[in-house]
């Protein structure tokens, strides 16, 4: 679904990926792990189309990621990003905001954003809540639920649980490593994440060394 | 009612004699602008002695092809002037900017000279060249604040355009925020002024009319309708330069070139 094919980015002089392989079959889970400026949301962004790769290529259903399909790719993904910057307004707006976002005209139900909440344990009585009164974690929450609401098949999250506590982590983490039907593909540091049984683990501390 | 009252040379130099002030305060409470303030009086004077001297003649002649070449020429040093106070490179700034800034101003100035002023030659300098200015200098600074805020936000806020970006927004939808908050930054000065205006501050234009030997209510009329047209040419201005602009800021992937900032 989505490949990597001896990827190189270099920021500058500064070499941050170099031969890098990833292949991403439909519905699989992938988590990458690693310590901070090892290039792992560098790797998100190539996914996207927001960074260009200086060697290699990225593909999606078998097409080089030009701007076209890189355009049509991010209509079928779900991105949560790290410091979360949610529109002011509501919570029930800031999720309108995003659900607009859908293929389907209609906004989203106000029973379907509490069933969204209520995945990540947000009190639903909260969406008349004001958005800047939340907190980093809560925001998080409402960014996950955002996620699920847009229905699509591919989520792509980078450092999701970054601000929660570590029962919600593990509920996140086992959420979209479990339940989730869709194509998932993570950036995290948290070890809740760390399921080999059910996610292919790519850790790029081992890459950094292999590359060196 | 007659004519204002010349100013002899003796009055300027008591008018320059006011700067004195200013650069008093600058020395005693080290503000540093002492050099700047000497520099830009001593433009301004010589800009508007010589600006005088050129619309004298300008006005004498009132040549059509003239007053629209003068007021492309204004429009030049606008859109220069925008694209380096909003700290943008000129080459992918420029072009679109001047498309702005001469559809919002050339528009604006038609509509003004034929359906309010209703006058009879719709290119005569004392009112294209002289609204036209007065447009112009509104837009210059609307396009300035609005389009130094469309992309420093855009930079400082990446992580909430490219949240929208790769949720599947198109390029409009992701810079939506971005633009009605530019707008608005652009918009609130004169909208500011409009609802002061009047009670807080006598614009330069109706005080000019009325020094000039005008019925006051004429000088309002006049004022009224000038505010009106500079509120709908910034406005036209900044959605504009920003709509262009981005055309050309943005690569085909939907993100933001690095290379249109200055610094």
């Amino acid at each position: 679904m989505i490949e990597l094919r001896g990827i190189g980015l270099d920021f500058g002089e500064r070499s941050v990926l170099d031969d890098f392989n990833l292949s991403i079959s439909e519905g699989e889970k992938v988590v990458i792990r690693g310590k901070s400026g090892t290039g792992k949301s560098s790797l998100l962004r190539l996914v996207l189309g927001f960074v260009q790769p200086s060697r290699g290529e990225v593909s999606y259903r078998g097409q080089p990621l030009s701007p076209e399909i890189a355009w049509s790719l991010r209509r079928e993904v779900a991105y949560v990003n790290q410091g979360v910057d949610l529109e002011s307004g509501t919570v029930a707006t800031a999720l309108s905001a995003i659900c607009r976002l859908r293929s389907c005209d209609a906004p989203p139900e106000t029973a379907a954003m509490k069933e969204a909440l209520a995945v990540f344990e947000f009190d639903a009585s909260q969406l008349s809540q004001k958005t800047s009164e939340l907190s980093g974690g809560e925001q998080q929450r409402i960014a996950l639920a955002a996620a699920l609401l847009l229905q699509r098949e591919i989520v792509i999250l980078d450092e999701p649980t970054a601000s929660l506590d570590e029962g919600l982590t593990n509920v996140v983490a086992q959420y979209f490593l479990e339940t989730y039907p869709g194509t998932t593909l993570v950036v995290s540091h948290d070890d809740a994440w760390f399921q080999p049984e059910r996610a292919t683990i790519v850790n790029f501390d081992t890459l950094k060394s292999i590359a060196a | 009612m007659s004519g204002a009252t010349d100013l002899s040379i003796g009055s300027l130099v008591a008018a320059f004699a006011l700067l004195s002030i200013p650069i008093a305060f600058s020395i005693t409470l080290k503000l540093g602008i002492v050099r700047e303030s000497i520099i830009a009086s001593i433009r301004m004077g010589v800009q508007l002695f010589l600006a005088g001297l050129y619309l004298t003649w300008l006005f004498k002649i009132n040549n059509p092809a003239l007053n629209i070449i003068w007021i492309l020429f204004m429009m030049l040093v606008a859109s220069l002037t925008t694209v380096q106070k909003s700290d943008l490179r000129p080459r992918y700034l420029l072009g679109p900017v001047c498309v702005a800034t001469f559809v919002a101003t050339i528009g604006v100035v038609l509509y003004f000279n034929g359906f309010i002023a209703r006058v009879d030659r719709l290119f005569e300098a004392r009112y294209l060249v002289v609204i036209g200015g007065m447009v112009l200098g509104n837009s210059l600074h609307g396009n300035i604040v609005s389009l130094t805020h469309f992309y420093s936000a855009l930079r400082d806020r990446e992580e909430r355009f490219l949240y929208f970006l790769g949720n599947g927004a198109t390029l409009q939808e992701a810079v939506r925020p971005f633009f009605r908050e530019s707008m608005i930054r652009a918009l609130k000065p004169t909208l500011a002024s409009m609802a002061t205006i009047g009670l807080v501050a006598l614009p330069g234009m109706m005080t000019g009319q009325m020094l000039g030997g005008s019925d006051p209510l004429v000088a309002i009329k006049y004022q009224i309708a000038i505010m009106l047209t500079i509120f709908s040419s910034v406005t036209v201005s900044t959605a504009l330069a920003i709509y262009l602009s981005s055309r050309s800021a943005f690569d085909r992937y939907g993100i933001l070139r690095p290379k249109i900032f200055r610094d």
